[in-house]
């Protein structure tokens, strides 16, 4: 039997394979889909594929237990915190931001709506809530102009792409809405919304209803405001100016009628932002758009500071005001290095003999180079005289004015002279030309009309204000003259109206007026200058000061302040007579 | 996490369901756009333990070591071009 076998096994092996055998099953002749296994050889699946794909699964399972047990054991505690305070969204409810009135309670800032629906949904009541479209009002100003300055602009919360408020409340930027800006804000409310864990809403409601903003009541009148404005803008363009400013206030209470600075920006668009060209070019124009010239602009007085110069005579007695003082046109002193040579201060014309009153109706300089520096036998006042009385009349000092930036102004001393100039020494040159209001003295607008309205209501310096109501406290100080001295000083304002002084172009017949003008150059060249003009109405029980000033405009040019207060009287008098009783 | 959950189950129905070559490259972009996708690891030994033979190349671990590799280039490649 084992042969057999053996002999078959061996014809076995000795039998030839045929090539096609072989080679026709690698061709695949039949067409099996061998990615079905087809035509593969069948073979059961291992054991340690079955435990391999178990294990996988069983990985699968682990993984995620792992991370459940992470998410609920371990961190449990600290996200069950976050989510009781994400779960509660905290919404801003936007308080109404305080509304701006002028005197005659016409609104020169507001707040304004898109539609019915926003403004039904945003003011308070029981059912305020956010709208997504518009959660908060815009705020909008008077279309008139001469305001942009006085009332400033806002800055809108901001929220980022989620909606987070990361600033919650109206930010005033300039003007009223920046200094009165807590009033006017009032508080915001609350809203709480209840969200689930993919941002649904769940529920919501308020917990505190916001407080709306103080409406406020200014001083000003919106259309001499207005007009004031349009007056300095046209005259500027017209006769070659680069910008200007003007102010009226009350002499007793400090409350402004008007106060304008021209050129001036556009709250609303300021506000909103939007008009990027046009805040572009307020940013690129020369004439520094966004200083407010009334507040924080100096300026060379010139011969505005007479008045005051002349009362600080009086008060120091090196004068009398009946006192005559020659002025051939010039004065001439001998100067200190080249005794050979004398240094000539000239005046702007030879007025001949002039006694107080007239040297202001006529704007004398040698009459004050007199009195201020000295002159042969006339006694000056000096320098450091000079700044004391400009000190007491509130130059130099911010005049707490509820606006911000306030600029203090120059008053040039020895001290400064040193600091300015290289340790130069004080000269009397130097006297004479600060007694008339020039070298390096600086003052502001509303220092002016401070010191004006000093002089028309007997030596109290006011705060200039614009708030009216709700009423708040504004300080006042006595200046120690007697008040006779100031009775002079207005009667030689009187007289440059009245006496073919410099401001004859405010004669009119419907109200008295007392002015001063003043001529300042700006430049070494003297190009150009600044136009003054300052004084208070009616003359003979004062209720109103006023200041003008234009800014460099050309040397030779006559139209200036005097001629922008004339065109005011007389629009005051067909619009608004009872600001001239 | 949303999303590499949703690719995971993606590439997972993809071992069953399509060509390796598919799910290869599916593994690759998602060793790509994942940072430590070790989870291509465990899906090379599933298909290891699925299709794998030990007659066939690599004693039928080409699922676990191709895995390894793409791991490898998918990580020096995000090196790279970053």
């Amino acid at each position: 039997m084992s042969k057999k076998i053996s002999a078959h096994h061996l014809r076995q092996l000795s039998r030839d394979i045929n090539p096609d055998e072989i080679f026709l099953d690698s061709k695949n002749l039949p067409g099996f889909d061998k990615n079905q296994f087809e035509g593969r050889i069948e073979k059961s699946i291992s054991r340690m594929s079955m435990w391999g794909i178990f294990l996988f699964f069983l990985l699968v399972v682990f993984v995620f237990l792992a991370k459940v047990t992470s998410l609920q054991i371990f961190q449990g505690t600290d996200f069950f915190k976050k989510s009781e305070n994400n779960r509660l969204d905290h919404t801003p409810l936007f308080a109404m931001r305080g509304v701006i009135y002028d005197r005659n309670k016409v609104p020169l800032a507001w707040n304004s709506f898109d539609d019915e629906a926003s403004r039904t949904a945003l003011i308070v009541s029981d059912t305020s809530s956010t709208t997504e479209k518009m959660p908060f009002p815009h705020r909008s100003y008077i279309a008139a102009s001469g305001f942009g300055h006085t009332l400033g602009y806002v800055s809108y919360p901001k929220r980022d792409n989620r909606g987070y408020y990361f600033q919650e409340n109206f930010l005033g930027k300039d003007g009223i809405e920046e200094y009165y800006n807590e009033i006017l804000s009032g508080k915001n409310g609350l809203q709480i919304v209840e969200t689930d864990a993919l941002g649904k809403i769940e529920e919501g409601s308020i917990v505190e209803n916001p407080q709306n903003g103080t409406a406020l009541i200014l001083g000003i009148d919106a259309r001499v405001q207005e007009k004031l404005h349009i007056t300095i803008r046209d005259t500027t363009n017209d006769f070659g100016y680069m910008a200007g400013a003007g102010a009226i206030m009350d002499i007793e209470t400090g409350e402004l009628l008007a106060m304008t600075s021209f050129p001036e920006y556009d709250s609303a668009t300021l506000s909103e932002g939007k008009n990027k060209k046009l805040i572009q070019s307020y940013n690129l124009d020369k004439r520094a758009v966004f200083l407010d010239r009334a507040v924080s602009g100096v300026y060379t007085p010139g011969s505005i500071i007479k008045p005051f110069m002349a009362i600080a005579a009086l008060a120091e007695g090196v004068v009398t005001p009946e006192k005559q003082i020659l002025s051939t046109g010039s004065i001439s002193i001998q100067n200190p290095y080249y005794p050979n040579i004398k240094s000539v201060f000239n005046d702007w014309k030879a007025h001949g003999w002039v006694d107080m009153r007239r040297a202001l109706a006529v704007s004398s300089d040698v009459y004050f180079y007199e009195i201020g520096g000295g002159f042969e036998g006339q006694k000056g006042i000096g320098i450091a005289n000079i700044e004391k009385y400009a000190r007491m009349f509130g130059f130099g000092a911010p005049t707490g004015v509820d606006i911000t930036d306030e600029k203090l102004g120059t008053i040039p001393n020895p001290a400064w002279k040193e600091k300015m100039f290289g340790g130069e020494a004080w000269r009397l040159g130097d006297t004479y030309h600060t007694v008339i209001g020039q070298y390096g003295f600086q003052v502001t607008i509303l220092q002016a009309l401070r010191g004006v309205a000093s002089i028309a209501n007997g030596g109290t310096l006011v705060t200039p204000h614009f708030l009216k109501d709700p009423a708040q406290e504004f300080t006042s100080s006595k200046i120690s003259i007697p008040s006779e001295y100031f009775q002079v000083a207005r009667e030689g304002m009187r007289a440059a109206v009245i006496d073919g002084g410099t401001v004859r172009g405010l004669d009119v017949p419907y109200v008295a007026v007392a002015g001063k003008t003043g001529t300042a150059e700006i430049d070494a060249g003297k190009k150009y200058i600044n136009s003054w003009v300052v004084g208070f109405f009616p003359y003979e029980k004062p209720r109103y000061a006023f200041t003008v000033v234009m800014e460099r405009g050309p040397h030779a040019n006559t139209i200036g302040g005097v001629y922008i207060m004339r065109q005011m009287f007389d629009w005051m008098k067909q619009n608004t007579p009872e600001y001239l009783n | 996490m949303r999303n590499r959950i949703i690719f995971d189950i993606v590439l997972f129905c993809a071992v069953f369901f399509t060509p390796w070559w598919f799910v290869a490259a599916l593994a690759f972009l998602g060793a790509f756009f994942f940072s430590s996708f070790y989870e291509i690891i465990a899906f090379g030994a599933l298909v290891d333990f699925l299709y794998g033979a030990r007659a066939l190349a690599a004693s039928g671990m080409l699922g676990i070591l191709g895995a390894v590799v793409i791991f490898v280039l998918a990580t020096y490649m995000k090196k790279i071009v970053r």
